[in-house]
């Protein structure tokens, strides 16, 4: 009797402890937001001085979209320059995520770059290519490596190989000469595209990236523009009386959206660019401008300041209504929306000043994103990670850009004076 | 309206503009004037000669007329005459004749050049008129042309001094536009600044009163904590008082079931005692033994159901140890993870993937293994790399055997409810 009792009651805990233990799940709700720890190896160039260093080139990209902390140089043991090479416990140690390894060498007509993306807690090579790069083509070779890593690792498209406009006033009142810039996203390789001594303004981008749209008053008079950027080539689509201005394209690229004031208040209307035929969308007695298209091409964004204070609202096409989307404080302007439609970012007046916010459309949620004060004009990159826009440092005009969550911020190399309007283009490849 | 006022103002300032065209327009019908009154005098008795020019055309038709009568009428007489001194004056009637006819050719010749004369007299009158006319006209026209002129010259200086004051005010405008935007912008500034401020103000409640939610839902957290701390030890106080309860309810049944075997002994004893009073004294003896012998079997059985309740206790202790091992193992697994999870960005999503791990006997990774996706394969490697790098858990081998066992595998589900 005494044995059996013992029998059962183990049995009995050893059932118990067995089915807690089958179905044993831990939840894991908690993680940290830190950038991914990435360790991208100095790339091997067989000796020889190269104009560019491949691999500081991809680090400073990665590292500039705020979801990569890459490993400093001087805490890298090993240089492996292939697969082959990596020894994984090494990079674990380090507590490295993800390796690049890679080689520079000469090719007939330039450069050839080699890479390869390495998994390190997997153990396994996650993406490898050779990759060809003419002579003076070092930094795109470089900045195409980095989208590639950058969309093997996120998912999300890389827009490092994009550019950016912008316009840089220098000199003083009677000397005042105005530049329209384009750059490489991050800064480098800026070539002028047209000087002024009157003010330009609202560079804008064609879908297809050959053409900017903007504002000059080189004829005293402010007039919307349109250039080809390969070729110069340029032409006057809207001198109206009073304002042309803040041109924005349609995702077609067929239409330019803009603000006139030739029947008064300033108006939002569209003209079609092949017959410069215009279509008006607004029609009322306080001011509508800078208007900006929504990806689908269905709706337009604009600032009103019809409720007192600026304020963003959408025109929807298809039914010819508008509403207002931005209620968070009483200055929100210059709306920009994300390539996916579901966030606008903005100018917003905050506690701190003018600074850049993401509203996201679906909960209405208002987050500040910059930490400057006198920001102005944000642009989205074509995949929808990083803002850029124009800010006060010291007083004079800087390039800013932010993470879309606010997470990393950066400051573009400084051009030459006074730097405002950027606008960053579409997806060029 | 300034740009009105303005304008007249300016006109007034150079009236030398008006004077001479005006001087000139008045000495131009002073002119026109006098030659009207110079040349109709003339005119006036020119008029009724137009008149009678056309009649003494007229006249002189009928003159002719009048002669070619008369001289019909000669020529009847003639005839006449003729026809009465025919056979008498037939030569000198052919002579009158003949100078009848001279003489009436003569008239005839007379009369034409008379007509011719009145024609050309007439014509000379309508030249006259006609060069008077025109000279009129010319005078006229020369008076309109210099009229226009003046007129052409004050609207060309009129509109180059409005181009002017066009230009002028499309500048004051622009300058007043600039200026405008300019003190727009000032304006714009101060009401930053000042906004600034009451933002500021508006940012410190707002923080505070985010302090404050945050400090809230710390003690409301706490407070759960808490509850359920209490709660879990309500339930090992009920679990004991529940085991408690049926180790006395057992030892209450082993009380009646002695005092019961008792009670039996004592009727046997009675019944052995009322039937067998005549062999009590043969067989106190063997009594005694018997009685002694059963009371020691019954402290045996006594003792082994004593040992088998301390056997009992043990056992739940020893689950009771275990399990809190088992718990400090998966808050270590858990704190492990979740130190090594870097959350991709943009996984705010709703994302959840679910990993199982296998562990080996001393707690190093043998297998990690997606068992349910989230759908983004950015958050699954991340969610595999979390255990990767969070690997080994050699605290495994501080479990109890039996446990030990239990957890060389589980699963871990990735939801990431706490970013930043």
């Amino acid at each position: 009797m005494k044995a059996l009792m013992t029998i059962w009651l183990s049995a009995m805990l050893l059932l118990f402890s067995s089915l807690a233990q089958a179905n044993l799940t831990i939840e894991i709700t908690r993680g940290s937001d830190r950038a991914t720890p990435i360790a991208i190896v100095p790339f091997s160039a067989d000796g020889e001085s190269l104009p560019e260093d491949v691999a500081q080139i991809i680090s400073d990209n990665l590292e500039r979209s705020g979801y990569f902390a890459p490993l400093p140089r001087n805490a890298m043991y090993d240089r492996p320059t292939t697969g082959d090479e990596v020894r994984y416990g090494q990079w674990r140690a380090l507590d490295v995520r993800y390796l690049v390894v890679g080689q520079v060498s000469r090719a007939a007509d330039g450069y050839r770059i080699r890479y390869e993306l390495m998994d390190v807690s997997g153990q396994r090579r996650m993406l490898g290519e050779s990759v060809s790069a003419g002579s003076n083509e070092l930094r795109s070779g470089a900045h195409y490596v980095s989208d590639q890593i950058f969309e093997a690792i996120t998912g999300i498209r890389g827009a490092f190989s994009t550019r950016i406009a912008y316009v840089t006033a220098q000199g003083t009142d009677q000397d005042m000469q105005f530049g329209l810039y384009v750059a490489d996203a991050d800064g480098h390789n800026s070539q002028q595209v047209l000087s002024s001594r009157e003010p330009i303004l609202s560079p804008a981008w064609s879908p297809d990236g050959r053409k900017l749209a903007y504002v000059s008053f080189e004829t005293e008079r402010p007039a919307i523009y349109v250039q080809e950027v390969g070729t110069g080539q340029r032409a006057q689509v809207a001198s109206f009386d009073g304002i042309n201005g803040a041109p924005a394209w349609s995702p077609d690229g067929r239409r330019l959206a803009m603000t006139l004031s030739k029947d008064g208040q300033p108006d939002i209307y569209i003209m079609d660019v092949g017959s410069r035929n215009l279509e008006r969308i607004t029609n009322n007695s306080s001011i509508d401008t800078e208007p900006a298209w929504s990806p689908d091409g269905r709706s337009l964004i604009f600032t009103s300041d019809r409720s007192g204070g600026p304020q963003i609202y959408r025109y929807s096409f298809g039914s010819g209504q508008t509403e207002r989307l931005t209620f968070t404080g009483n200055y929100n302007a210059r709306g920009r929306l994300s390539p996916d439609g579901e966030a606008l970012f903005l100018i917003h007046r905050s506690n701190n000043g003018f600074q850049v916010a993401r509203q996201d459309l679906g909960s209405g949620r208002l987050v500040v994103i910059s930490e400057t004060r006198s920001d102005e004009s944000p642009s989205v990159a074509p995949n929808g990670t990083m803002v850029i826009f124009a800010t006060q440092q010291g007083n004079s005009g800087v390039l800013g850009a932010v993470s879309a969550d606010g997470r990393a911020s950066y400051r573009l190399p400084s051009a030459r004076g006074d730097v405002r309007e950027p606008a960053w283009s579409p997806f060029l490849n | 309206m300034a740009r009105r006022q303005r304008g007249p103002s300016r006109s007034y300032d150079k009236p030398v503009g008006y004077g001479v065209p005006t001087l000139l327009a008045i000495g131009l019908h002073v002119l026109v004037v006098v030659l009207s009154l110079v040349t109709l005098p003339q005119r006036q008795p020119a008029d009724p000669e137009s008149t009678s020019i056309v009649q003494a055309t007229l006249v002189s038709t009928e003159t002719t007329t009048d002669q070619a009568q008369r001289a019909e009428e000669a020529r009847a007489r003639a005839a006449a005459r003729q026809a009465e001194e025919e056979a008498r004056q037939e030569e000198e009637a052919r002579q009158a004749e003949a100078e009848e006819q001279a003489r009436a050719e003569a008239e005839r010749q007379a009369a034409e050049e008379r007509a011719r004369e009145a024609e050309q007299q007439q014509a000379a009158r309508e030249e006259e008129a006609r060069r008077l006319q025109e000279a009129r006209q010319e005078a006229e026209a020369e008076a309109q042309r210099r009229a226009e002129e003046a007129e052409r010259q004050a609207r060309l200086r009129e509109e180059q001094e409005a181009e002017r004051q066009r230009q002028q005010e499309a500048a004051a405008e622009a300058e007043r536009q600039r200026q405008q935007e300019a003190q727009q912008r000032a304006e714009e500034e101060a009401r930053r600044q000042r906004e600034a401020e009451e933002q500021r103000q508006r940012e410190a409640e707002e923080q505070r009163r985010r302090e404050e939610e945050a400090q809230r839902q710390r003690e409301a957290e706490e407070q759960r904590r808490r509850e359920e701390e209490a709660q879990r030890q309500r339930e090992a106080e009920e679990q004991r008082r529940r085991e408690e309860e049926a180790q006395r309810q057992r030892e209450a049944e082993e009380q009646r079931r002695r005092e019961e075997e008792a009670q039996r002994q004592r009727e046997a004893e009675e019944q052995r005692r009322r039937e067998e009073e005549a062999r009590r004294q043969r067989e106190a003896e063997e009594q005694r033994r018997r009685e002694e012998e059963a009371r020691r079997a019954a402290e045996a059985a006594s003792q082994g159901l004593d040992r088998a309740i301390e056997g009992e206790s043990d056992a739940v202790a020893n689950a009771r140890q275990a399990q809190e091992a088992a718990n400090s193992f998966i808050n270590l697994v858990r704190r492990a993870v979740e130190q090594a999870w870097v959350i991709p960005p943009g996984a705010g999503g709703g994302l959840a993937a679910t990993v199982q791990v296998q562990l080996g006997p001393s707690g190093e990774l043998f297998g990690a293994t997606i068992t349910q996706s989230s759908g983004d394969s950015s958050f699954d490697r991340s969610a595999l790399q979390a255990v990767e790098a969070a690997a080994p858990f050699g605290e495994l081998r501080q479990l109890p055997p039996a446990a030990q066992r239990d957890f060389r595998q589980f699963n871990l589900r990735f939801t990431p409810g706490d970013v930043r």
